[in-house]
Parts: C-alpha cells; structure tokens; sequence
C-alpha cells in the first residue's frame, strides 16, 4: 500500500494491559498466576459471583495504574471511582464488570496524557482500571459448538485500560505507537507483555467522512497492523463504511467479521458500584510515585543521542525494548565502546534474532562476552569484520565468543614474530617500501603481501602500524 | 440438649401455622461460650449461612447451599448462639409483608389473618411467636422496622457500615445493613454489640470504636433533644397510629425529653427516590443469578442467552422481575438523568436535611409504619399501595442513619410501634429512649 | 404531569434476561405508568445545588494470596464437565 493511502485515516486505539507483577487479582486474595493452571483452581466467592460476596480493591492495582498513568504523562484523578458496566455474558461471573466510566459523575484514574512516538504524538484520553473476564472455551469453533465451557481462573485479573484519541494516521503508527507503549510499562516493571494475552487492543477506524467502525479481538500487537491493513482497505473498497459498527477480527483467516454478540454501548446501563468507595488521591501521594518512577524510553533516547552520542535511528531501536536497553548500557559498564557495540546490538544481533524469531531475552551471549569481543577490537587484536565474523558464528553455532576469539587469537601470528615477517616481506620488494614512501596508498601492496605471506593470519591493523613506522 | 431438642420439636410444630422458618438447622451443638449462649435465633435467609440452605425465598436459589458463612453468622457462633434456621422473607428481600416468598406467606402471630410486616416477617414472626429468642433481619427501606412493629417487637437498623455486609444477599447495597431483632430493646442492644464488627472483607464497613450497648440502656434522658416532623404523620397515616405515638412521644416529655414539632420537607420525596435506587441497585445486584455458577438451572436450551433468560424466567417471582424492570428502565440511557440521577441529588438534600436536624436534636421520633398490620392479600395486587407501606422508614436508608421500632402500644388487639432515629452511629441515643419507652408504655412484651 | 409514560416490558425483558409471560407482560404495562407517575414526583425538587455527600474512601486491601477455595465453590456449580463450568452453546 502506498503511504498516500492512508490520506485521511484515524485509528484510535483501547490497550487492554494486565497488571502481570500483582500477585492476587483486583478485588480478591486468589492467586493472579492464572497461566498453565487446571481451570477453575483459582477461585473464590469474590471471583465468582457468589452471592453475598464483595469486592475490596487491590491497593497494588491502583498504585500501578498511577504508576503508567504518570508515565503516560496523564493527570492522574484526584477523585476517582469505580462504575458498573452491565452486560450478560457467560464469562463474566456477575453478569456486569467492575469498571471506570468518564460520564455521569464518573471519574477514570488518569486522564489527558501524550506519548511521543517517531511517526507522530498520540493524546491519551483516559487510563481505567476494570477488571478482566473469565475464559470461554469452545468445542470446535464458537459457531459451531454444542458447549461453552468456562474457566474463571482469570476473572478478577487487574487491567487498565488505555483509550487514545484518533490521533493515529496508519497502521505503521499503531504499530509504532503500541511499541513504544509496551516499553513504557516494561521499564515501569508493572506488565510483563511476553505473557500471552497480557496485551490486547481494540481499533477503531475511520476514514475521511467515513464513519467509525471498530475492531475487536486483536489478541496481539503484531494482528494490531495486519487488521488495520486489512479493515482500511475494505472501507476503501466499499467507499465508506455505511454504518456504525463493532467488528471482530479473526486472526486465522485474517478478516474482520460483523460482530453482534453483546450489549449495544447505550444498554450497558452504567452507574457507580456502591460497594466501591470512591479513592482520594493527594498530590503528594502522586508525587511519591512521579518521584521513584524509573527513567523512561523517551528519557533514555535523549541520553543515549545526546550524551551516548548514538545516532537517532539505532536509539530508537534499543529503547524500543527495555531488556534490549538494558543488556545495552550493562555492556557498556565493561567496555565503554558505544558506537561498535550499540551497532552489533541494534543491526547483527537484533537481525539474527528476529529472522530466527527468537526473543532478545533468550539471547544466549552475555553482556560481558560482548564487551569482551569489543574490547578486543579496541585493542587492535582483531578489525572489526573478525569480530563480526565470530559474533555471528556465535550466534549461530552457540559456540562462546571467548572459545570462538580464542582460537582466532590462538590462530594468529604472534606480534612478536610480525617484524621478522615485515622485514622479509620490504627486503623482497624494496621498490615497494619507496613508493610507500611517497604515495600514502601504496603501503596496501606492502600490508597485502604481509597477509599473503602469513595466509590471511596476521592482525591487519597492526602490519598497517609496523610498516608505517618503518616509513618513517 | 435434650430441653433444646423438645423446645426445638415445638418450634417445628408452632412453624406449621406461622411459616416463620424456610429451613431447618440441624441444631448442631454450639460449645462456644459467649454473650449469646443458650440463645436461639433465626437468620433471615437472605444472609449466608455455610452448610445450611440460603434461599433469599427465591426458587432460584432452592438448592443453594453456600460455601461460606456471612461475617454477621461467625460472630454469633463464636458468640456461643444456637441457630435454629432460615427465617422465610420477602424474595430478596423485595416487600413489605412477607407475602412475596416462594415458600409461602408467614403469618402475624397476633392475628393469623394478617400480615408480619417485611421483608424481614419471619424473623419478626419467630421472635414474636416465640419461636426463637433472637432473630437477625435486614433492613433496605424498613424491613426490620416494619414487621418489628407490625410483631410487636423491638428492631433495629444499624448506620450503614456499622455491620458487615459480607454475605448478605445484595437487594440495595447502599441502603441495606443486616441488623437485629428482639423481645425487648436490652436483647436487641445484646444482639447488635455481637454483630457490629469491623470487617474488611466490606469496603463500605466502617471501623468504628466499639460500643457497650447494653450499658447505655438508663443513661438519663432529661434534656434530650427529640424533633417530631409533621412529614410523618402524612395522610395515609391511620389516627389510631397517630394516637398511641403522639402519646408516647408526650410520656418522654414528661419524663424531662425536650419535644419540638419540625419540618422536613424533603421526607415526602423519600419514597420515591428510595423506590428508583433500590430498583436499580437490585437490577444490577440480581444480574448475577443466570444458573451458569449455582442456583436454579431448567437444562436444555438452543443458546445462552435463551437459557439465561428461562432460568431468570421459571427462577423469579413476579414482584423480583418487576423491580428488575423498572430499576433497568431507570439506569437505560435516555432515563438514567430523569430516574437515578435525579433519585441520587434527592437523596443527598435528605441526608443533607436529616444532618442539620441532628446538629441541634438528638433524636427524631415518629411512627414505624403509617397503618395497623393489614390484611393478608390486602396489598398484593396493588404494588404501589404496597410500596407505600415504607413511606415513613425508607427516609433512614437513604440517609444512612441508625433507626429503631419500639412497640408503644397496641389497637384491635394488633401492636403498633414507634420509630426513632439518630446521627450516624449513635444507636446509643436509640437504645436508650427505646429502653425508656419499655418503662414508661405501661406493659410488658411476653 | 398528566401525561403518563409508557414503559415498553418487553424492552426491559430483553435488556434484563427474563422472559415474560404475555400475561406478566400486560400487567406491567398496566402499572408501570401509575409507578413512573409516583417517581416523578421528584421533579419537583431543586436538585441544581451540588450537595457534597461525605462517604468514607480510600478502602483498599493488601496484595497477599488467601488460599483458594475452588473446590467448594465448583460444588454448586450445577453443571460442569471436569472441573470447567459448562454453559450453553453462545450461537
Ligand atoms: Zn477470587
């Protein structure tokens, strides 16, 4: 698709972000830890519904939702609370969800934020905190099976959920965006997004007087693109969307599909939960949380292009990833070589891994052996294709960059032994050490004639200085 | 054990005609030692009891056996009580006379004709025929004020987070407390001591210090501030009512109590905006019985929302589904500013009024119920009469006040009772007027 | 005020999940209009005043783990297949 195509677009977005580091759920003492479980081991009368039993907040829940409120550069409520959604539906135990609502007195934990991304600014218009859904289970497809089968092990998981303004202008931006987004709350360390199902998103799109239509059941980031692709492309197909309406994306056969299943938006019949009581927040409690919040990815690219001196392309890549980040700046604390070690990182290493779809975190070299192939080419031991030579080799052999640099040093011509080699070499061709003498290029011929001699096994930068001095 | 066992037979026997209990414990043997030892009590069965049958008078729960006890019921048992059953209601609560249950009407002990008063008629009716020394009720708009009077016997509504409400059945959560019921106002006090504890398993509850009821009961009540609205004696107020109240309220000022009529203009907006909470609350709070999870469950259906809709259809009675209607139709869009919200800014100019009355009175004093206990089918057909049944205690529910209903005297043979309100937490103020009355009425509950 | 309103039960029927009888149907069509009339009462009160209501607030639990009891719960669940709650088919 060409870019002018997107003329006229907007996407908006709803991220749906578990709170992975709490350990209960939001509103009960039942374990969080709901993945890989035997269905229905976490359980209580909270969680389920049962009648007579009543929700008390999660303190954790909230301090986390401030905590990516104030990363998100919200303002974060002084006066929030909590509002019932009411819609019947087989996985939601109380048949109405414990949520926040922007109308009717209704007041979202964090409002009015911005985040930057390289395509262009988003506006938050609203972080809620809600509560997660059981888990329905079909025989076959949902279409077609006799039975619902329902595991309430992840009902009362904690959420927020983040709602963007129209603001982005191409499935590439989403994309973009929902990165950038993903590294925010992985430095906050309050959502592990590598768990299945701990971010899901919502679209909505609308193309130029077009109306808006929405999609739901993105189950990962990487559907977010490939479904806005897919759904702009069939508005434009049939001019204009006709009619408001919610789709649902089928990530196997790659459609969006009419979706009618649950309760019109006006039916939710939303009003405030009366077995919540509302939640005060100081500002000094606010201020407690911007204060211990740790650096974040828009910070950290401004460090490492301006006092790294990174350029702006391979920054934006590291930061991208917290983890890729981190294994960054830790290899830097043993060899402080940036511009080498940044560029393996954002372009072989990244590269490798992602043509062998293999997560950064399950990247078997250390930082420490990868400051050591640095330091090996600052030292002039080996050039800088030698070491992307044995970095690749180790990444496809998993043999270790120190078995692989060992041998590579082992396999070399002592330095000690290269002045008997150079003067060999300028004895058998003393025109040659003239024409170096004069023309600066012509010291190749004698460096090649080195490498000849020792079969490829001499440091290349170390000939280079020997001969020069023997210019002098 | 063998005293209680025969007493526990003749409950069962007297519960043939008066239809006080649901279900039956199996009386197991309680060897706490506490203040309700050698007590027996019946549980309204809106509030859970683990093991033993929680029905809310509703086919929809006929088979629920919970598998937790509220926080009010493992007091009592730690307390040493014996519990002898499930004390039959209006189904969730929703009524005024005890004639909404799917396990048939309970009758007034005082006439077999008539009704107990609800919600709370079985628990009113046990404690008053005898057939439990004690009883726990729960009160949304008047149901334990309102068969506590029309019983003859002393009920009490507690602040609202003074009790936990963890493991009661939810009708109208902001407005309910579960609160207790007894012969006589030192029972009553005894009662409340036991079950007002904090309790964070109830984000509304609130922790308070606690109070030693039973000890407040002759503190002097000379000087004591008493506001009587003319709102109270609206109407549809019976003289015979009026008349035995007003008497009273005369004996506290004789004994020294200062006595001054008011005005609360905004009690006559009560009932209605008590009517559209609930009503709301309740659509939302009943949501959760569809039968996936317990409860009534009719099998076969093509897909789930036709089974959700038979269970909710064959698992409701009438009065349960026209309140989920109405409360639906006062929170759907295009309704909710005109019904709940409208409801909502109503309800916060009476607490508003009910708290300045209490920045210069102690008390406020009217009648529990505006008529003697009417008849069996009376009201039935006419819901909104029914409805007016609450129209002088709703006011406390919205207001989340602690109010009491003290018998003060009787007509045509049937007990009318007097109704007390107080501030926030101070049930001490209602104990001790309520323990006057019994001194100065001029006779004796048995 | 003399115009009634006229609350539609079957509506209010679909959005709440009970299916009602033609004969329950009528009734409350028949009552619902004296009820609203009652509730409208309230617009006769100034409500244009904000009234702040003091509640309590800022009610929150730890983030500690209480063992499960699952296996009570599943206990009354009527139908089940394994340990999953069985429902309907959804289309
Ligand atoms: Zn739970």
């Amino acid at each position: 698709m060409l870019s002018n195509d997107f003329d006229g677009v907007k996407i908006g977005l709803e991220i749906h972000c578990q709170l992975t580091a709490l350990n209960t759920k939001m509103f009960c003492n039942c374990s969080s830890d709901y993945r890989g479980k035997p269905p229905n081991t976490l359980l209580c009368t909270v969680c389920t519904g049962l009648p007579g039993a009543l929700p008390v907040l999660n303190k954790r829940a909230l301090e986390a939702a401030i905590k990516i409120g104030l990363a998100l550069n919200c303002k974060i409520s002084n006066n929030s609370n909590f509002f019932r959604k009411n819609y019947f539906y087989p996985d939601s135990p109380k048949n109405y969800q414990i949520t926040q609502y922007d109308k009717a007195g209704g007041e979202a934990i964090a409002n009015n934020g911005t985040v930057e991304t390289n395509l262009g600014s988003v506006r938050i218009t609203r972080i809620q905190m809600e509560e997660d859904p059981g888990k329905l289970q079909y025989e076959g497809s949902i279409t077609t099976s006799s039975n619902t089968l329902i595991d309430y092990n992840r009902a009362g998981i904690s959420l927020v959920e983040i709602v963007t303004e129209p603001d982005i202008v191409s499935p590439k931006h989403a994309r973009e965006f929902l990165n950038t987004i993903q590294s925010i709350v992985e430095t906050i360390g309050e959502c592990d997004s590598k768990l299945d199902g701990s971010m899901r998103a919502d679209a909505n799109v609308s193309i130029s007087d077009g109306r808006r239509v929405e999609i739901k059941n993105i189950s990962s980031f990487k559907e977010v693109e490939r479904a806005l692709n897919f759904e702009i492309t069939r508005q434009k197909t049939i001019q204009a969307a006709s009619k408001m309406e919610t789709r649902h994306w089928d990530d196997v056969r790659r459609v969006t599909v009419t979706l009618r299943v649950k309760e019109d938006e006006e039916g939710y019949r939303y009003f405030p939960d009366p077995d919540l009581p509302p939640m005060n927040i100081s500002e000094n409690y606010i201020d407690e949380f911007r204060q211990s919040l740790p650096e974040l990815p828009d910070k950290r690219l401004k460090r490492f292009t301006k006092e790294i001196k990174l350029s702006e392309e391979i920054a934006r890549i590291l930061i991208r990833n917290k983890i890729v980040a981190d294994y960054f700046e830790e290899t830097l604390t043993h060899e402080y070589n940036p511009k080498l070690l940044s560029g393996w990182i954002a372009t072989d290493i990244m590269g490798y891994l992602n043509r062998n779809n293999v997560e950064f975190s399950d990247l078997p070299i250390e930082s420490k052996a990868l400051a050591s192939l640095a330091k090996s080419v600052s030292d002039s031991k080996i050039n800088d294709s030698t070491a992307k030579a044995i970095l690749l080799k180790s990444l496809s052999s998993g043999t270790t960059i120190g078995d692989l640099l060992k041998s590579e040093l082992d396999n070399l011509v002592s330095f000690d032994d290269l002045p008997k080699i150079i003067d060999t070499v300028i004895s058998d061709n003393p025109k040659a050490l003239e024409d170096a003498k004069n023309d600066s290029q012509a010291i190749h011929f004698l460096i090649g004639q080195v490498m000849k001699v020792t079969k490829g096994r001499a440091n290349h930068s170390k000939v280079k200085e020997l001969i020069e001095t023997k210019l002098k | 054990m063998s005293q209680l066992s025969s007493q526990f037979e003749e409950i069962k026997e007297k519960n043939q005609t008066i239809n006080a209990y649901i279900t039956f414990s199996d009386l197991s043997d309680n060897t706490s030692n506490g203040k309700l030892s050698g007590k027996t009590i019946a549980i309204k069965d809106t509030i859970s009891t683990a093991g033993l049958r929680t029905t809310c008078a509703s086919k929809m729960l006929e088979n629920y056996i919970p598998p937790f006890d509220a926080h009010v019921v493992s007091l009592l048992k730690n307390q040493g009580a014996t519990i002898l059953g499930k004390a039959n209601c209006d189904e969730f609560a929703m009524g005024s006379s005890t004639e909404h249950s799917a396990f048939g009407v309970t009758r007034n002990p005082h006439d077999l004709e008539r009704v107990p008063g609800g919600s709370s008629g079985g628990s009113a009716a046990a404690v008053a025929g005898n057939l439990a020394d004690l009883a726990l009720g729960s009160d949304t708009g008047g149901s334990i004020r309102c068969p506590a009077s029309f019983c003859g016997i002393v009920g009490l509504k507690p602040t609202y987070g003074l009790v936990s409400r963890y493991g009661l059945i939810a009708y109208g959560n902001s407005l309910e407390q579960i609160g207790p019921m007894a012969k006589n106002v030192h029972d009553c006090a005894l009662l409340l001591e036991c079950i007002s504890d904090y309790d964070n398993r109830d984000a509304t509850c609130v922790n308070t210090k606690k109070i030693k009821y039973t000890e407040h009961l002759d503190d002097d009540i000379s000087n004591m501030k008493i506001a009587v609205p003319k709102e109270f004696f609206g109407t549809g107020t019976d003289p015979k009512v009026e008349e035995t109240v007003r008497n009273t309220i005369d004996k506290l000022a004789s004994e020294g109590a200062i006595v001054e009529e008011i005005n609360i203009e905004s009690i006559k907006y009560s009932l209605a905006a008590y009517y559209i909470i609930a009503m709301s609350e309740a659509s939302s709070n009943l949501a959760r019985f569809d039968g996936l999870r317990y409860g009534l469950h009719t099998g076969k259906s093509k897909d789930w929302n036709e089974l959700f809709s038979n269970n909710r259809k064959s698992g409701f009675g009438f009065e349960v589904k026209r309140r989920i209607m109405l409360g639906t139709f006062a929170l759907s869009s295009g309704y909710f500013d005109e019904y709940y919200i409208k409801a909502q800014k109503v309800r916060s100019i009476i607490t508003n009024d009910f708290k300045k009355i209490f920045d210069k009175f102690d008390a406020i004093v009217g009648p529990t119920m505006p008529t003697l206990p009417f008849k069996l089918g009376e009201k039935l057909t006419n819901p909104l009469s029914m409805y007016m049944s609450d129209i002088d205690t709703v006011s406390a529910n919205l207001a989340g006040i602690p109010s009491i209903s003290v018998p003060c005297g009787y007509s045509d043979n049937l007990p009318i009772g007097i109704q007390i309100m107080s501030s926030h937490f101070e049930e001490k103020t209602l104990l001790n007027l309520g323990s006057k009355i019994e001194q100065i009425r001029g006779f004796d509950v048995e | 005020m003399s115009d009634k309103k006229i609350i539609d039960a079957k509506k209010y029927s679909e959005l709440s999940k009970i299916e009602l009888s033609d004969q329950e149907m009528n009734i409350l069509n028949e009552q619902f209009p004296d009820i609203l009339e009652y509730f409208d009462l309230l617009s006769q009160v100034d409500t244009s005043e904000n009234i702040d209501d003091e509640r309590i607030s800022n009610i929150f639990r730890e983030d500690t783990i209480d063992d499960s009891i699952a296996d009570s719960i599943l206990d009354v669940v009527p139908e089940k297949k394994d340990r999953f709650v069985k429902g309907p088919r959804m289309m």
